[in-house]
């Protein structure tokens, strides 16, 4: 057996001296399972922009359609919400694809990484909804004032007016559903990974 | 302690590559299996204590990440006279362009997570008492179990050099 203890190390040697990798490289190993994570998630995130993004050029087709008599003031809204999302999407993605190495230790990287995606988490699931509900009273309060030129509050209009609550929940709970669909399981994996690192 | 934690590990990688190597037989697998290691070293960073030896702590941290790893990958288990045995599918080792040490190493795949543990720290020259304080057996357990070992893999190694 020592002469396999010396075959052993002679070659074991060899094999594990061409493998050697300095601080940055196994500080780039440690959290490349994170980063396997996080590669899915900014895929998903562009998925997720151009969704938005086909879906406001929608509606402003749309108001054109239709021929809505206020229709360059509301694309112009849902321009403005765009380019917020636009906005919004862009400091995201620079946040989670940013690391300091040199000042920051892994933990720590990780720990924001998870902040960011938790801010984006909370902007998705109560700023869509709060988007919608605001959208919903401008349009509702467009269409009334049609033919009058001003908002008659009654039984009907109040009742008109109150369908944005259920609506609005209803967009919550859908969104909660897509953004789960979307990043629910790289999420869980970034947590899981995060925790251990933590505990 | 924990500034240091890549110094310490860029310093005593090598036991990191080796135990990666004995665990799997393919580059992804060997990744996958380094970076598991890497989570739990930092992860138990704080359980390493200054008197203690940071290599006998990498050891215990890797091998015990290997068997786990690999026990969450596992293929297949059967039956065999009672005793349950797992059995993973993966390809052969590659080779290392050196016969003998290839042979060794195909012996060593066909080993049980335990015994290849054992092996590792047997060829590592670590002394019975410090593998038996490593694994948690006994130093006598550790001397039957490394005897057992040899002829097994004196009998693989015959076997294919035929």
């Amino acid at each position: 057996m020592d002469e396999l203890q010396n075959l052993w190390t002679t070659h074991s040697e060899k094999v594990v001296n061409e493998l050697q990798l300095d601080e940055t490289e196994l500080s780039n190993q440690l959290i490349d399972k994170a980063n396997n994570a996080i590669r899915q998630i900014n895929r998903v995130m562009r998925i997720d922009a151009i969704i938005m993004m086909a879906i406001t050029a929608l509606f402003i087709s749309i108001t054109f359609i239709i021929n809505l008599e206020s229709k360059y003031s509301v694309s112009l809204l849902l321009l403005c919400m765009m380019m917020f999302l636009g906005v919004h999407y862009w400091i995201k993605h620079t946040l989670i694809n940013n690391h300091d190495f040199k000042n920051e230790n892994i933990a720590n990287i990780l720990n924001k990484k998870m902040k960011y995606l938790r801010w984006y988490e909370r902007a998705y699931y109560y700023g869509i909804p709060i988007i919608f509900l605001g959208l919903y009273i401008y349009l509702q309060t467009i269409l009334l004032t049609l033919s009058s030129g001003v908002v008659e509050f009654n039984m009907s209009t109040s009742l008109r007016y109150s369908l944005g609550i259920p609506a609005t929940f209803l967009v919550h709970l859908l969104t909660k559903v897509f953004y789960d669909w979307l990043f629910g399981k790289e999420l869980q994996t970034l947590e899981s990974i995060v925790e251990k690192l933590n505990q | 302690m924990k500034a240091d934690f890549l110094k310490a590990i860029t310093k005593h990688q090598k036991i990191l590559h080796k135990v990666c190597h004995l665990y799997t037989n393919t580059p992804e697998d060997r990744e996958d299996l380094f970076q598991e290691i890497l989570i739990q070293l930092w992860k138990s960073i704080h359980q390493f204590r200054e008197n203690s030896k940071i290599s006998t702590w990498m050891y215990k941290v890797a091998l015990h990440t290997a068997i786990t790893h690999l026990n969450k990958t596992k293929k297949h288990t059967i039956h065999k006279d009672g005793v349950v045995e797992t059995i993973d599918y993966h390809q052969l080792p590659e080779s290392y362009g050196q016969e003998d040490f290839d042979l060794l190493y195909m012996a060593i795949s066909q080993l049980n997570k335990i015994d290849k543990a054992l092996t590792l720290l047997y060829l590592e020259k670590h002394s019975y008492q410090e593998i038996a304080s490593l694994m948690g057996i006994s130093e006598s357990n550790v001397g039957v179990k490394i005897n057992r070992i040899k002829s097994k893999l004196k009998t693989i190694m015959q076997s294919k050099n035929g």
